[in-house]
């Protein structure tokens, strides 16, 4: 706590109450206090502006419906078992959403904006039991993110790459990945 | 201050990350006790501070009665907390994982006799209205001026000197009545 707000409690209490209080208070912020690794991945985002690098730094994992993706954070390679949809959120906000156009695309979304698209080619090699996918790079092109959507399914909704935070509804979407019959066409159907 | 946030705004990135350093326990502590939840907190003040980070050109710091940008960013997060407990009902707002955070296994219901005073105060701010506890928080938690927290519950200056009267005296009351049920030694 500092100064000027102490000086504000000693007004407004009496002393051992006063000392009680300011230590109440000083401890509850000691227990709020942040851990670095939060303001870490932050400061990463906005100094390196790729989130491709600002990715957790242990391996990402995703299991849905048995579907297997992992992807080291640094790395350009992933090991995927294909799958037609499948999905991966992070906690710090960074959303993606992985389904298969062709190869696997992955189009990462922060704040429900598309802020970047990885391709995945499938069946490049493989890695033990799994295929190993290669990634073909990041975009942050609009154009190019939009070209990439439509080249190889012309019925691929484009709004997805456009949808702004307020239409962008995680849940509804993790229900729809979750469901290898669903379509992105249905779930934008069902937003209007 | 100022200086950080025009060289920010002219996408100098390290003004951004400095103003970022200053102010992110802050919004932190903020965020987490009215989220309860830390995943969820780590959410809201990571876009905090990204949609922040942004949207730099759109901030007009004339219209802050601050030196620093803490009333901007509290805005946007008060506003990504009432957001988030609208779309997310079954959002968990629990006592015990808030604690369970900060490395408490159970909340004593003698907190104050085992002098555990962060959990007392937490229980006792429970009882003030939400806008006493919230002007509290801000002054004492997030060591705001009274005039940012003005601004950010968009109230006069004196307006929010009572309410932080009221709250600290009814925190007295509670405390006394606290007292009363496990003495203390206050020396």
């Amino acid at each position: 706590m500092n100064n000027v707000t102490e000086l504000e409690l000693k007004q407004h209490v009496g002393k051992s109450e006063e000392q009680l209080i300011q230590t109440a208070f000083s401890k509850l912020k000691l227990q709020l206090e942040p851990d670095s690794k939060l303001f870490d991945t932050i400061l990463l985002k906005m100094n390196e502006g790729d989130l491709n690098k600002t990715l957790p730094k242990s391996p990402i994992t995703v299991v849905i419906n048995d579907i297997v993706l992992t992807k080291q954070a640094s790395a350009s390679t992933v090991n995927v078992t294909p799958s037609p949809y499948a999905r991966y959120i992070n906690r710090f906000s960074s959303k993606a959403i992985i389904r298969s156009v062709g190869g696997v695309c992955v189009a990462v979304l922060v704040m429900g904006s598309v802020y970047g698209i990885h391709i995945y080619q499938k069946k490049v090699g493989t890695t033990g039991s799994n295929q190993v996918a290669t990634d073909t790079g990041n975009t942050q092109n609009p154009a190019t993110i939009d070209s990439l959507l439509t080249e190889e399914d012309p019925s691929l909704d484009n709004e997805l790459a456009l949808m702004d935070s307020d239409m962008f509804d995680s849940n509804r979407i993790l229900a729809l990945v979750q469901s290898d019959t669903a379509s992105f066409t249905d779930y934008n159907q069902e937003l209007y | 201050m100022k200086e950080l946030i025009e060289k920010a705004k002219k996408g100098n990135k390290e003004a951004y990350a400095e103003i970022f350093r200053l102010c992110y326990s802050s919004v932190y502590r903020y965020v987490l006790l009215r989220v309860g939840n830390k995943d969820e907190t780590d959410d809201v003040v990571s876009d905090v501070f990204l949609k922040t980070f942004m949207s730099l050109d759109r901030y007009d710091h004339k219209k802050s009665t601050s030196n620093t940008m803490l009333p901007y960013l509290f805005t946007i997060a008060r506003n990504a907390i009432i957001d988030l407990k609208k779309k997310s009902k079954d959002i968990i707002v629990d006592d015990e994982i808030l604690f369970n955070y900060a490395g408490v296994t159970e909340l004593p219901t003698n907190a104050l006799e085992k002098k555990e005073w962060a959990t007392w105060l937490y229980k006792a701010l429970t009882e003030l209205s939400e806008l006493e506890r919230e002007v509290l928080e801000l002054k004492f938690l997030s060591d705001l001026s009274t005039e940012e927290v003005g601004q950010i519950l968009n109230k006069e200056v004196d307006a929010i000197r009572q309410l932080q009267s009221r709250g600290i005296k009814k925190l007295r009351d509670i405390l006394k009545r606290d007292q009363k049920k496990f003495p203390l030694e206050t020396k």
